[in-house]
């Protein structure tokens, strides 16, 4: 091992004073002192070439945290070249440090798991040796890009604070970039510009970056933190200039060409008579276009390959009919061909999932999507987005995960459109329970029906399909939780669960036991059985916007008989909150010897901002009071 | 582990002649049979029509054994989740030598079939460029088709132990499993969970042969408390005669003794030695401490000092200078190092092997190495026993090795040569003493009675104490916070706590001393408006309570994690000016005698003085095991705590 202060860097242990570190840093168990990347762009044989450098340096302050920080590992993928990796950290030893480097490299392929079953990433991984507290743990590495078009980043914060952030691009003058800082209303990213012998060297920085914790229902870090996305717009060299991403004309120009293949395609025989025989019997187009969305939604299964350039282009459609899988792509391709074949024009399009918060028209860039769907437009010019990944959608619902977002119709050679998917309103997603309910002793007993529709049964509408039907009676209470955990379903029901379009139907018997009490000539009952329908009280300190799906609307009734010989003696007070957000309401009528209590709430968000969370506690607080109160029923016969 | 008993192979001297594979010629059906299936049969979600599994041993051309392994599933798909879950397939064949053949087709239900091409298996590649496992994607799969693989795959013979597990979640309509050796070979196999015995098929002449042929293997589903894996039927299996050397029983605790014996108690060079020196020192063992002091202070020192990993197996000629040098240590390194600072330190040790009781019940009738995947001690004079596992401490080894049996080792001295001593102990479990729950409370109202302001202590000890004490030191002080807060707001999910105070939260102190939270909650979920009169939730001041409500139909036996005691202490300080109009519904005793004995019960008091409720709960589970027959006993305890948990006070204005 080599006496690393000797030698190179001058490091001594002033330069990583540990006292201090931990004193700055209470309470955490390791500081990024240096996070550094540098994107070197120049063009070469008039092709711009893009090498990535990288520089992390962790400071550990926990000695705890040797176990999870002595195996690293970098992912690269088929379009990565990586250069030489140098992992070492420096162990303190007395006033300096001793290297020592990181070792048992392997590269192997990445272990497949999540969404995609194949692809062709590689890991190489290592270990550092002998961590301790105040150990340097350092990597630096580069790798080339062969594809120049992609976008690249960087994110200023991270699970551990980090004191010095940098991102360099470093280009040469003939290459113009467009560099899109993120979420840095705070200012705390510094841009600074200059032109340095024939290279534009754009830096941002930024020191002292929070460390950010896992907080739940958190929406991407691209959507609040600070961040920077950026790509070659053009560069010119002796014949002109180049176009690379500047415009959505450019992204275009390039993502049209993965499409030659699925367009070339004449839809198969199989493929027609396929289509005949699904849209047998449709009148209008759009009934045609409904009956293959949703056959392709029943039929093809989602498996993703995704190998190199493949990772972008559909497969052919006959394949992909065949094979009965696909991933978005694929399936995409396969309406769009099943479609041809009935004369029905629709388009192949991109888009992204809500996590990349990015604009075609403002960032035209492969970061912008990671999805691909059919649109369907009518002649009055309404669009359809037809995604057949998620095996339950509704033909007039774009998913829930793109509103928002901007699409990217391909209509043909140089021929696009950029729309944009509009947020659906709660009225579209509705979550309809009723209960009807009698008190026995102790217990609660009775019936309930629940009505849901969009969104929410594109969630739980796999479950009841597959679910075999000696578990329906078991499944249906942890839907539709009540009372409390004594609660016992029988005789479970469903309906529609074979049609999209109508309100998926839940009915069950139900008894809950312990709800009720009783002293004297009394009862005391609460009529609401589902105290937990929303999202608690948010914390001071949450830093992550809270995220919903979608907008919804819910109502919870419960219909309560009075019993026999009984009045009622008391019933609480009715609440109503209103906001921009949501709106709730606690509403009591009593009418024929029942009594029915109704609890509606809306929400009105994807995003709940750190600034609106002082008025949702504050909406708690109203909720849960409201929530506390119990009715009072009196025997007033013998 | 394994790589332990290399030396074990070279004790076998085969002679054989070489043989083609019994299987070479298997095929499937050119044409896939059509299944008469029950009405029932064509309901399931998936269900295995057909499933063939074979080992067998058999030489090669140089005379040296290979091991061939049959697979053949033929599996229909009925349901969205069956297909999504089916039509991805990975083969594992990590070791393989050679992938003599391979092959998976889908047949729809209108009887066309889509074979799946070679060209589509993907190979997912090691480190050394080894082909680690394949995978694929069935095609053309729809509701109602059926899926068939088959492969035969060639090995290093596994000879030491191996399992053929028959049941799962899923019925299977026929299974077929052979066991094939040349004549001169004997397998032993030993069913367990009702599965049958394999039987001698003598039609075959050239081999010897065991088979088992079974029709409708009911599912086993997962229910909650029990060892799911452990109560699937199944059959371990292993080499165990030769008779052309006329040698028998080649894999017996014994052997593994002696091999154990001669490869971890080895003693160590004499530069490692000095480490180990070393490291005693820095562990500060005063002269007069006590042998668990000493313990403690030996184990608290190697868990500091190096960073265990998990699955972490490099090759190393000299594990206890590498652990020395880089500080990273696979348990078995941390085993070696613990063995030799208690002989360092006079400290009598036994190694015991086991394996996790959740998985594999340790059978005493059939020895092989299936059951030896993991080390602990047992140190007698302090009758504890201890786990090179990084969250474990003294006491409190993972607690899926305690309640078992494990093969112990012990070094003896026969005069001047040191030899081992080995023998199949039981392996205890801590007393319910030993892994407390303790919540005590003090509630009292504010004056419109809609919050409670709850003073709450709460102390867990051993095993109860795990998930918070045992992780303490792995987080960072904002992960801590949260953790405690959680400790203390159990019994109000989510509830601010103020003014906390921790004792003993150090990951260290796990299994030693308590650890002891304090804090005041505020919460309005104490507390319902009814009218004049107020509710009081006093029940949620157990905290939630697990339930059986719903477990009509038991099948699996309940086996617990460990033993444990809860323990709650609730005072509340009734409002001024208002009494308690039910307070009788607190006296719950729910104590059922099993065998005479009453190992588990719950039971609540109350006392009413002075204007003060003071109730004391007391729940126990002083058995691991419970059979099928006291179910309903195990659950009436479960839910009397749970039926607790719902009870509310009546409180009225005194007029």
């Amino acid at each position: 091992m080599i006496i690393l202060a000797l030698l190179a860097g001058n490091v001594f242990a002033q330069d990583y004073d540990l006292a201090a570190y931990k004193e700055k840093y209470k309470g955490e168990q390791a500081v990024q002192v240096v996070k550094r990347t540098r994107v070197t762009i120049d063009v070469k044989n008039d092709k711009p070439l893009v090498t990535t450098s990288y520089e992390d340096q962790y400071l550990l302050l926990d000695p705890k945290l040797a176990r999870s920080f002595s195996e690293e590992e970098i992912t690269t993928t088929s379009f990565d070249e990586l250069g030489k990796i140098d992992a070492y950290s420096l162990m303190p030893n007395g006033k300096s440090f001793k290297k020592v480097k990181a070792t048992n490299f392997q590269t192997r392929d990445k272990t497949q798991e999540g969404s995609v079953f194949h692809d062709d990433d590689k890991i190489t991984s290592f270990y550092y040796p002998s961590l301790q507290e105040g150990s340097v743990r350092i990597l630096e590495y580069s790798e080339t890009t062969s594809e120049y078009r992609f976008p690249f980043g960087f994110f200023f914060q991270s699970v551990f604070p980090i004191e010095t952030n940098e991102f360099v691009v470093d280009a040469d003058t003939s290459v113009h970039l467009l560099l899109d800082l993120r979420n840095n209303g705070s200012g705390l990213v510094k841009k600074n510009e200059e032109i340095v012998r024939g290279r534009r060297i754009t830096t941002y920085s930024m020191t002292g970056a929070k460390g950010l914790k896992f907080e739940e229902q958190s929406p991407s870090l691209r959507v609040y933190t600070p961040h920077i996305v950026g790509q070659i717009a053009y560069y010119t060299t002796k014949q002109g200039r180049q176009s690379v991403l500047e415009t959505p004309a450019d992204l275009h120009t390039w993502y049209q060409t993965n499409l030659t293949e699925v367009e070339n395609e004449v839809p198969t025989e199989e493929i027609t008579r396929l289509a005949d025989s699904i849209t047998k019997g449709s009148e209008s187009e759009l009934a045609k276009v409904k009956a293959i969305y949703y056959w392709v939604q029943n039929n093809i299964k989602y498996i993703a390959f995704e190998e190199g350039v493949n990772g972008f282009i559909p497969r052919q459609p006959s394949s992909v009919c065949r094979k009965r899988y696909g991933d978005c792509k694929d399936m995409a391709a396969l309406i769009y061909s099943m479609l041809k074949s009935q004369n029905i024009t629709a388009y192949l399009t991109w888009v992204g999932t809500r996590d990349l918060p990015y604009d075609y028209s403002t960032f035209p860039s492969a970061a912008t999507d990671n999805h691909m769907i059919a649109v369907y437009e009518t002649e009055d010019g309404t669009a359809y987005y037809l995604d057949a990944t998620s095996a339950w959608q509704p033909m007039d619902y774009p998913p829930f995960y793109i509103q928002e977002k901007e699409v990217l119709i391909h209509k043909g050679t140089g021929d696009f459109e950029i729309r944009k998917v509009a947020i659906l309103p709660p009225e579209r997603t509705e979550f309809f329970d009723t209960s009807y309910v009698h008190i026995d002793g102790s217990k609660i007993a009775g019936n309930a029906n629940v009505h849901s529709s969009g969104y929410y049964t594109t969630l739980i509408h796999d479950s009841f399909k597959n679910v075999m039907p000696e578990d329906l009676d078991k499944l249906m209470k942890n839907v539709n939780p009540r009372g409390n955990n004594t609660l016992r379903v029988t005789n479970s029901q469903m309906r529609n669960l074979d049609d999209r379009e109508k309100p998926f139907i839940m009915s069950f018997d139900f008894e809950v036991n312990n709800y009720v009490s009783s002293y004297d000539k009394e009862i005391y009952v609460n009529p609401i059985l589902n105290k937990d329908i929303t999202h608690g009280e948010i914390r001071e300190d949450r830093v992550a916007p809270l995220e919903l799906g979608f907008y919804s609307s819910d109502a919870y009734v419960t219909v309560l008989d009075i019993p026999e010989g009984y009045t009622l003696k008391f019933v609480p007070e009715n609440t109503t909150f209103t906001s921009d957000f949501v709106d709730y309401s606690v509403s009591y009528s009593e009418k024929d010897g029942q009594l029915m209590t109704t609890v509606r709430i809306k929400f009105k968000f994807l995003y709940l901002q750190p600034d609106q969370f002082k008025a949702w506690n504050d909406f708690v607080k109203i909720m849960k009071k409201s929530m506390s109160e119990s009715v009072v029923l009196i025997k007033t016969q013998a | 582990m394994n790589k332990l008993f290399a030396l074990a192979a070279l004790l076998l001297a085969f002679s054989g002649v070489a043989q083609k594979s019994y299987y070479s010629d298997y095929d499937w059906s050119e044409t896939p049979k059509t299944w008469d299936l029950t009405d029932k049969e064509k309901e399931e979600g998936e269900i295995v029509l057909f499933e063939k599994r074979g080992t067998e041993l058999a030489n090669n051309d140089a005379g040296e054994l290979r091991e061939f392994q049959l697979m053949h599933t033929i599996k229909r798909l009925n349901s969205d989740q069956a297909i999504e879950e089916n039509n991805k397939y990975f083969v594992s064949n990590y070791s393989a030598e050679d992938i003599v053949f391979q092959k998976a087709r889908a047949i729809q239900p209108d009887g066309s079939v889509i074979e799946v091409s070679n060209k589509d298996i993907k190979e997912s590649l090691d480190e050394d460029g080894n082909v680690e496992y394949q995978y694929f994607a069935f095609e053309g799969i729809e509701l109602g088709s059926i899926i068939e693989y088959l492969h035969l795959i060639k090995f290093e013979p596994h000879l030491t132990g191996a399992v053929f597990t028959v049941q799962s979640d899923i019925p299977k309509k026929h299974v077929e499993y052979d066991l094939i050796t040349p004549e001169y070979l004997d397998y032993k196999v030993f069913p367990v969970n009702g599965l049958p015995e394999f039987k001698r098929d003598s039609t075959n002449l050239d081999f010897r042969q065991y088979i088992l042929r079974m029709d409708d293997v009911e599912a086993l589903k997962s229910e909650t408390s029990s060892s799911y894996r452990a109560n699937l039927m199944k059959a371990y299996y292993k080499l165990d005669k030769n008779y052309s050397s006329g040698k028998s029983n080649f894999f017996n605790y014994t052997e593994v003794s002696r091999i154990i014996h001669f490869r971890l108690f080895e003693e160590p060079k004499k530069k490692n030695l000095k480490l180990i020196r070393k490291l005693i020192d820095r562990a500060e063992i005063e002269k007069d401490d006590s042998e668990t002091e000493q313990v403690r202070k030996i184990e608290k020192q190697v868990k500091k000092e190096f960073v265990i990993l998990q699955g972490f197996n490099l090759q190393m000629d000299d594990p206890i200078a590498f652990t020395f040098e880089s500080k990273l240590a696979s348990e078995e390194a941390i085993t070696r190092i613990l063995l030799n600072c208690f002989r360092e330190q006079g400290i009598p040790f036994e190694l015991i092997l086991t394996t996790d009781r959740t998985v594999d019940k340790f059978y005493t009738e059939y020895e092989a190495y299936n059951f030896l995947d993991d080390y602990i001690f047992y140190l007698p004079d302090l009758k504890m026993y201890l786990s090179p596992h990084p969250y474990s401490r003294l006491g409190f080894p993972p607690y899926e090795f305690t309640g078992t049996k494990g093969l112990s080792i012990k070094e003896v001295a026969v005069g001047k040569i040191v030899t081992f001593d080995s023998k199949v102990k039981e392996i205890g479990y801590t007393d319910a003493d030993k892994s407390r729950d303790i919540i005590n409370t003090t509630t009292s109202l504010n004056d419109d009675l809609s919050t409670a302001t709850i003073q709450v202590e709460r102390s867990t000890s051993g095993y109860k104490s795990l998930y918070y004490q045992a992780s303490m030191d792995y987080l960072d002080e904002e992960q801590k916070t949260e953790l405690k807060e959680g400790y203390l707001n159990y019994i109000d999910d989510g509830a601010k706590v103020e003014d906390m105070s921790f004792e003993n939260d150090d990951t260290d102190l796990y299994g030693q001393k308590p650890l002891i939270g304090k804090g005041t909650i505020e919460s309005a979920n104490f507390t319902e408006n009814a009218g004049e009169k107020v509710l009081f939730k006093v029940g949620m001041l157990i905290g939630p309570q697990a339930e059986m409500y719903d477990e009509d139909k038991r099948k699996i036996p309940v086996e617990t994690e460990f033993t444990r005691r809860y323990e709650r202490k609730i005072v509340f300080n009734v409002p001024e000016g208002y009494e308690i109009k039910n307070p009788e519904v607190l006296n719950m005793e729910v104590v059922p005698t099993l065998n005479g004995k009453t190992p588990i019960g719950f039971k609540s008091t109350y006392t009413l003085e002075n204007g003060v409720l003071t109730v004391t709960v007391t729940e126990w589970y002083e058995d691991i095991y419970y059979p099928l027959a006291q179910f309903e006993e195990y659950k009436s305890v479960i839910n009397a705590a749970a039926d607790f948990n719902k009870l509310v006070l009546v409180l009225q204005k005194i007029n």
